[in-house]
């Protein structure tokens, strides 16, 4: 066993990781070590690269699958109930989290591209919500009352407004509800300039090394090793292992609630520029990328760690797909893969210390968001390492919330969900 | 053309009708098995014993050798007759596996068809190793076995003054096949040693008709003025909009070329090939264990004596699985086909090991004389240094090596991170062309080895295909 000493050490070289490797350098001048393993399905690696605050705090984007809108239902069975969905609407904590990490993001993208080298070509996009009959615009409007606060970053289409903006779009969308402050990032160069920013700062990467043992000392920990026969011995480690976050848990003998979530996703050859904004609809999410690849996604299914590709799935992405963007009929399909979210019941990030336990942070359960909630994520864990204030209250995000009796899930992870 | 008419019960899919695949079929036909063979091309027969798709006045090919041609038709004869057992689809593209077990998905004909198997073989052959130098990526540079694709299918001539640079017997080859078409071929250039060649002489006694084969090449050469230089190879090629001069140097032990003795030769096609890499995307994406023989033909398949892969009823065969020839392929296809019938109970394997004993001694001495050859084809690290910064590597995504290098000068030591960083591997091809190049080069640069390394997950589709054949929509 090869002993080593450092202050901090991550578990997990995701985009959660890496941003909370990257803040924490920058703020101190703390040893900082990062243990990473390769694993398939890393979400960061499988990401569409949607900063979507408002699209995923409502439902749409990446949730999109979570549940079926009325027009769908009905499509698939004409007695369904004819009153309209209500938005899967996650609390205004959560907006609010993930709105002031998107506004981080203009000032992240000029500092990395200075301090690290590195474009994540952020692309002001706006993420537009198409609206194919009445009961879509019903679900639509109900979107827009549950977000009374936001009502200037919200904008309405009729179907001529559309295809003045968007040509491609099909000629049977009635209309758009773009949110205005959603965008893009190439969500594999936000990693990589992360994690270059945060080497420069001095922070230490053990890749392909997996963490397989945490050594707690009277409820404190105080040593991490690994599989390479290392051991690590720090005074905080911060959990960033993604999908993987519960089995680090299990280590300590706590059970934090997190479970992959298998999403697929499809992406085209290369395009000529086909779309502006970033779609939305109730199959699926489509988003041009910096290099014109066109990124359609993603399932929602509960299948352990498989990442295996399926048939029906895929083709009812692809079904979506041309529904929206005709044109895509004609298009090559280059690649398929498939992401295991780190899901959480409550579809909320797991942030901070648990109680009882010293030395120990959570950064995990980031579910559909770890891209855009990268930022604040990183500033958080960052500011309490370092005791200082963080800039939310992480109450609403700490693993305590699981133990109180009256705590409710909302996300099934054990069950399929339709 | 006709769609894929599924089989009532699955039966024995075969992957790749070149001489391995056609062998697989064969054999399992005159035990009385039926099978359906998928392959890409217009044509059955693979690289090696590819027709051309005009029919001239001979009705053949005039650049197939007498005895390519014989080896050609004996096997479509076989074929021919046992066609009540054998259904062959052209022009079908295998996608690779989604989630259904023991299925494969399949593009032919705009429709995307999921096709269960009973049993399925792998004999997807081989690629050329794409070898990146400056210049490379000018028209008229192709890789020697796409300039005699142009010459034996289409019959059309690539060019005026040719010349070759690369390494194995192929060189020879071609370059009696682009004599043949009319071309004036400037030189032959091969990277080996003539003296690496003598060494192997013992092994290349082997096979003598073999060894009788390539003398022959040789004298042809001779006789036709065309020179083959040994330990010699390619430096870059230079051009405006295209091809004009070639310039090679002689290489030193380890193909590095060398400084000062830089050779200009005006030529207006330029036919490279530096090895065969083995086309394993399938069984990779199948998730059959791998391993790595640098050799022969890169990332192959773990097979046992019977040619059966780690997952069940998943063979392969022929250079899909190491670089070893036609030769090879159609005695591995035969019996890779014996492993199924042991395996599926139609013959116990005592009966097999005794008819598989003549091939396999067959095998063992074509292996050696194969050995022989592979000592002085062997890539050899030099390579590596010819592209320029402002090379391109990865053509799909025009990524050029100064890219590569910023990426590992920023501490990426895996061909995964690589990719997310560079994107090289992320176009069209998967990584197939330039995966090698990147690999090799990672290892060279970070002084790490191949396992830390890594390699590419090749992801469904292992094709292009359109979004409204795969919804099923298309035409």
């Amino acid at each position: 066993m090869e002993k080593q000493t450092t202050d901090i050490v991550i578990a997990g070289g995701g985009v959660i990781g890496m941003a909370v490797a990257y803040f924490l350098s920058k703020d101190s001048n703390l040893s900082i070590t990062l243990i990473d393993q390769k694993k398939p399905g890393n979400a960061s690696w499988a990401s569409a690269g949607g900063l979507w605050p408002i699209g995923e705090s409502v439902g749409l984007g990446c949730g999109v699958i979570f549940f079926k809108s009325l027009s769908k239902r009905r499509r698939e069975n004409p007695d369904a109930p004819t009153e309209p969905d209500h938005p899967h609407q996650l609390p205004d904590c959560f907006l609010n989290y993930s709105l002031i990490s998107n506004n981080m993001f203009p000032a992240l993208w000029d500092e990395l591209k200075e301090q690290a080298q590195v474009d994540f070509k952020f692309e002001r996009t706006g993420l537009k919500f198409l609206m194919y009959d009445d009961d879509d615009a019903a679900y639509a409007k109900q979107i827009q009352e549950g977000i009374p606060q936001l009502h200037d970053q919200l904008k309405w289409q009729d179907q001529q407004q559309l295809h003045e903006d968007e040509y491609y779009v099909s000629k049977d969308a009635i209309g758009a509800l773009t949110f205005l402050p959603d965008h893009q990032v190439n969500p594999y160069l936000l990693v990589q300039a992360y994690r270059v920013g945060a080497i420069r700062n001095g922070v230490k990467m053990i890749e392909n090394t997996e963490v397989s043992e945490v050594i707690m000392h009277h409820n404190r920990v105080t040593a991490v090793r690994t599989n390479q026969q290392q051991e690590f011995s720090c005074s905080t480690f911060i959990n960033a292992a993604g999908a993987w976050a519960g089995q680090i848990g299990n280590m300590m003998d706590i059970n934090i609630p997190v479970a992959p979530v298998k999403g697929q996703v499809i992406v085209s050859e290369r395009l000529p520029p086909i779309m502006k904004s970033c779609i939305s609809t109730s199959d699926c999410y489509i988003a041009q990328k910096d290099n014109g690849e066109v990124l359609i996604g993603s399932t929602t299914e509960i299948k352990g760690f498989d990442t295996n590709g399926s048939y029906p799935e895929l083709q009812s992405l692809v079904k979506g797909a041309i529904k929206a963007l005709p044109i895509l009929g004609s298009v090559a399909i280059k690649r398929t893969w498939s992401g295991l979210r780190p899901g959480s019941p409550d579809e909320l990030p797991i942030l901070g210390p648990v109680e009882g336990i010293a030395g120990y942070l959570n950064a995990c359960g980031h579910f559909r968001t770890g891209i855009v909630t990268s930022p604040i994520t990183g500033q958080i864990i960052s500011d309490l390492v370092l005791g200082k204030q963080t800039p939310i209250d992480i109450t609403p995000f700490l693993y305590q919330r699981f133990l109180n009796p009256d705590f409710e899930a909302t996300f099934s992870l054990e069950s399929e969900v339709a | 053309m006709q769609q894929i008419s599924l089989p009532v019960t699955p039966c024995p899919v075969i992957i790749g009708g070149g001489p391995a695949g056609l062998n697989t079929a064969i054999t399992l036909a005159e035990h009385g098995i039926s099978s359906i063979i998928l392959d890409e091309n217009p044509a059955l027969g693979g690289a090696i014993f590819r027709q051309p798709s005009k029919k001239t006045q001979q009705g053949h090919s005039p650049v197939l050798d007498e005895k390519t041609r014989d080896r050609a038709s004996r096997i479509l004869e076989k074929l021919d007759k046992h066609s009540d057992k054998i259904t062959v689809y052209h022009r079908a593209q295998v996608l690779g596996q989604l989630s259904a077990d023991n299925a494969i998905m399949v593009l032919h004909d705009h429709h995307v068809t999921e096709l269960h198997y009973s049993a399925l073989f792998i004999c997807t052959g081989c690629y050329e190793r794409s070898q990146p130098f400056p210049g490379w990526t000018l028209p008229g540079v192709m890789s020697v076995g796409g300039m005699q694709l142009q010459v034996k299918s289409n019959l059309v001539r690539p060019g005026d003054r040719v010349v070759l640079t690369g390494t194995g017997p192929l060189l020879l080859v071609a370059a009696q096949q682009f004599h043949d078409a009319g071309m004036q071929v400037v030189g032959v250039y091969e990277a080996g040693q003539k003296m690496d060649l003598y060494k192997e002489i013992p092994a290349l006694l082997a096979d003598m008709p073999l060894l009788f084969d390539g003398l022959k090449y040789l004298a042809y050469l001779k006789q036709k003025n065309i020179p083959v230089h040994y330990g010699w190879g390619i430096v870059k090629a230079k051009g405006e909009d295209e091809l004009s001069e070639v310039i090679v140097a002689p290489y030193d032990n380890a193909w590095q070329p060398m400084a000062g003795k830089h050779k200009a030769l005006k030529a207006d096609s330029l036919a490279v090939n530096y090895g065969f890499t083995s086309r394993t995307q399938l069984t990779q994406q199948l998730g059959c264990t791998h391993h790595y023989q640098p050799n022969r033909g890169g990332v192959t398949a773990e097979i046992d004596e019977w040619h059966r892969t780690s997952r069940d009823m998943v063979y392969t065969a022929g250079d899909a699985n190491g670089i070893y020839g036609s030769y090879v392929a159609e005695v591995e296809g035969q019996i890779t086909a014996f492993g199924h019938l042991i395996d599926s109970g139609i013959i116990n394997q005592s009966h097999a090991n005794l008819t598989c004993a003549p091939l396999r001694n067959n095998l063992q001495r074509l292996i050696k004389f194969q050995h022989g050859f592979s000592k002085l084809s062997t890539p050899k690290e030099g390579l590596l240094s010819l592209p320029d910064p402002d090379t391109v590597i990865c053509r799909c995504e025009n990524v050029m090596r100064s890219k590569i290098d910023l990426a590992i000068a920023q501490g990426i030591g895996d061909i995964t991170k690589l990719k997310m960083a560079t994107r090289v591997g992320m176009g069209d091809c998967q990584g197939k062309n330039c995966g090698d190049f990147c690999r090799n080069y990672l290892a060279q640069k970070t002084a790490r080895k191949h396992e830390e390394i890594g390699r590419l997950n090749p992801r469904f589709p292992l094709s292009p295909v359109t979004f409204s054949a795969f919804a099923g929509t298309g035409e």
